[in-house]
């Protein structure tokens, strides 16, 4: 007796051939059927919730594509009956559009570029150095993400007034270049790092900063992409800040030339969701490139990998 | 090539607390030096503070004469393999070996000669254009040691580079880093809490614990002529058997007398021991010391000539281990396990007793409160 025979199922032996055949078929049938229905279940109950979640945005968009009368009537349209690229139009006339999109791109391309600057080299001496103070001043570090931005922001604004920086790319910029929530989530990532390396690239013979350009950045890309992904978005959806130090149309923000399509005159949604069509389409398209880095990026140190 | 000195160098942690304590040692050109202790002994800080990656607290370091307590890593020209390996993941292995180099400047053209030397003397020549990644275990630790020994520095210093192999290949490396030792020529410092390790690889043996040094020596003479009673226990596999005696004496001989269970147990040290015994612990309570090899049965005692006079040695076998070569018989006495190491043809089982014959010229006797080697030969 060789070693298949040994395995033969319980069953065998007790039946023929062909009604093994049709028991095994039977059973395969069966399973292949639950596990099926299964994946069919599960797959609807995602698009529904999917579908919930993004039912406004994507009303948005419908609104967008619809003349303004056939918003407002009484009947429930979802879908625009006649599609039109009118509104856009229109946004895009009312106010300049076009220059507020490449102000926001200036302003939270420089902030973003700053931010993780700034932030991975603050990170790098609080997760790396060891000097005196180390612990406090990390800790006084947080401390600031627990003070509101709203808190400051009057005399902050009193600050750039009297630097004359009023209505300038500076004034946008400067004050967001670094982030307490960006040195922690460098920090946090750093951390994970084996410190082996940096020992090892100083026996080698690696500065501090030759380490950081050569080593250490090209090993935390995904960090580094995540913190851009989620600064730029940040930047992008500022309001206050720009409503404040800016005052002509050369450096006003997206954010706020949309409430600039929003008149108590002449008020109209389809012109208004345009514009907020049109100005997320950036973020969106950031986040999508970007979603891969983001995630991996925040679960990054979470387990050996 | 290098000539260090290590004079009263500390490592202190907080106000109490010494990572480190008076260290000093020489180390001369091409030693294969090893700092061997149980966890948390100070043997890591020590080579970290070698390498310059942790602040000397006291005391001074002399490389070639230059005093380098304050010195950069980098300056110190030292190269470090460390027990994760360390290489770089974002590199190939060519990169990993070549980088080094490159910082310095090294011309291309001789950092390709040198890396490809390096590969072959390490056998990872098919393995140049991969990343860390695709590699063992075992290949890892080649690339990290090529990255080492490419620069040529001063010194290696290893931190427990084979703790992370299997034992197999354990045993493959500790081969070859001999070998390599013996082609470079040149001095190398080991951190391991193997003793087999140090053993086989040293040439010279420091012995720590928390945090000093308890022993320097050849490995033999760690191993026969022990300062103490943690050295002697340390190393050795398993560890050396310690019973705790009374001195007397007898008819004018010195005598080792232990008593359990009201069955009394003598044991007659040399002439030379008995000497020294004699001198100041006439009477008092020592302990004895005896390595599992050097405990017979009757036939192979009465063979190697041993002194057959020690009395009523019979010993209850509570484990047995067959290990091929040898069989390990382990007895139980004052509450702890001790082990015997015999031939193959002995037939004991769990349960039988035997009649045990300790060697009495391998016997040691520590002081039972510091733990002195009592019969500890200095050397000159």
């Amino acid at each position: 007796m060789n070693q298949i025979d040994s395995m033969a199922i319980p069953v065998e032996g007790r039946m023929t051939t062909e009604e093994l055949f049709e028991l095994k078929n039977k059973m395969n049938t069966k399973a292949l059927a639950k596990r099926r229905s299964k994946t069919v279940l599960r797959v609807v109950a995602n698009i529904v919730f999917a579908v919930v979640i993004l039912l406004p945005l994507l009303y948005a968009i419908s609104i967008a594509f619809m003349p303004s009368n056939e918003l407002f009537t009484t009947e429930l349209n979802i879908v625009p009956k006649h599609p039109t690229v009118q509104n856009f139009i229109d946004a895009l006339r009312t106010v300049p559009l076009l220059r507020f999109i490449v102000n926001s791109f200036i302003m939270a391309g420089f902030i973003t570029v700053g931010q993780i600057i700034s932030c991975s080299l603050a990170a790098f001496s609080f997760s790396f150095l060891e000097f005196k103070g180390k612990g406090i001043l990390f800790a006084i570090v947080m401390a600031t993400m627990m003070v509101p931005g709203e808190a400051t922001i009057i005399s902050n604004y009193l600050t750039v007034a009297n630097l004359g920086m009023l209505d300038t790319y500076p004034v946008l910029i400067i004050p967001y270049l670094t982030s307490a929530m960006g040195i922690f989530l460098f920090r946090q990532f750093y951390m994970t790092f084996p410190k082996s390396l940096y020992e090892s690239a100083k026996l080698d013979g690696c500065t501090n900063l030759k380490f950081i350009v050569k080593i250490l950045m090209p090993l935390t890309k995904s960090a580094i992409g995540a913190m851009a992904v989620y600064t730029f978005i940040n930047a992008w959806n500022m309001y206050m800040w720009p409503l404040l130090v800016t005052g002509s149309n050369n450096m006003r923000t997206v954010q706020i030339g949309i409430s600039m399509l929003d008149s108590i005159d002449s008020q109209s949604i389809t012109l208004m969701i345009a514009g907020v069509v049109m100005i997320i389409i950036p973020s969106i398209s950031i986040f999508i490139v970007g979603q891969k880095q983001l995630i991996r990026g925040m679960f990054s140190g979470a387990v050996k990998g | 090539m290098a000539e260090m000195a290590l004079r009263n160098v500390c490592k202190q942690f907080d106000s109490a607390h010494y990572g480190v304590k008076n260290f000093n040692l020489d180390i001369h050109d091409k030693e294969f030096v090893i700092f061997v202790g149980p966890s948390g002994c100070g043997k890591s800080t020590t080579l970290r503070l070698i390498a310059g990656l942790e602040e000397i607290t006291d005391g001074e370091l002399w490389i070639d004469g230059k005093l380098c307590n304050y010195l950069e890593p980098r300056e110190r020209d030292m190269s470090m393999v460390f027990q994760n390996y360390a290489l770089y993941p974002n590199m190939t292995v060519y990169e990993n070996i070549a980088y080094s180099l490159k910082i310095r400047k090294v011309p291309k053209k001789e950092i390709d000669k040198r890396v490809k030397e390096v590969a072959k003397i390490l056998e990872i020549e098919p393995l140049l254009k991969r990343k860390p990644v695709a590699l063992s275990g075992g290949q890892k630790q080649r690339v990290a040691i090529g990255a080492a020994i490419i620069r040529k520095p001063k010194a290696f210093l290893m931190d427990e580079p084979l703790s992370n192999l299997d034992a197999k290949l354990r045993a493959q490396m500790r081969v070859e880093l001999k070998k390599i030792h013996n082609q470079l020529d040149t001095t190398i410092i080991y951190v391991t809490h193997d003793q087999t390790e140090a053993m086989t690889l040293g040439t010279k043996i420091v012995v720590m614990k928390d945090g000093e040094i308890q022993q320097v020596d050849t490995p033999q003479n760690i191993y026969s002529n022990p300062i103490n009673k943690f050295v002697a226990g340390f190393v050795g596999s398993p560890s050396m058997n310690f019973i705790a005696c009374d001195v007397e004496e007898e008819a004018g001989k010195v005598v080792l007398i232990f008593a359990i269970n009201n069955a009394i147990k003598k044991i007659y040290p040399n002439n030379h021991d008995a000497q020294l015994i004699r001198e100041k612990y006439m009477g008092k309570r020592v302990i004895l010391g005896i390595r599992p090899e050097d405990v017979y049965e009757y036939e192979e005692a009465k063979k190697r000539k041993i002194d057959l006079n020690s009395v009523g040695i019979e010993e209850e076998i509570v484990t047995r281990e067959m290990l091929g070569a040898e069989v390990m018989l382990y007895f139980e006495e004052q509450n702890r396990t001790h082990a015997v190491k015999l031939g193959p043809e002995n037939k004991t089982r769990i349960g039988e007793k035997i009649q045990l014959f300790f060697d009495t010229d391998q016997i040691h006797i520590f002081d039972i409160e510091t733990g002195r080697n009592i019969l500890y030969r200095e050397r000159n």
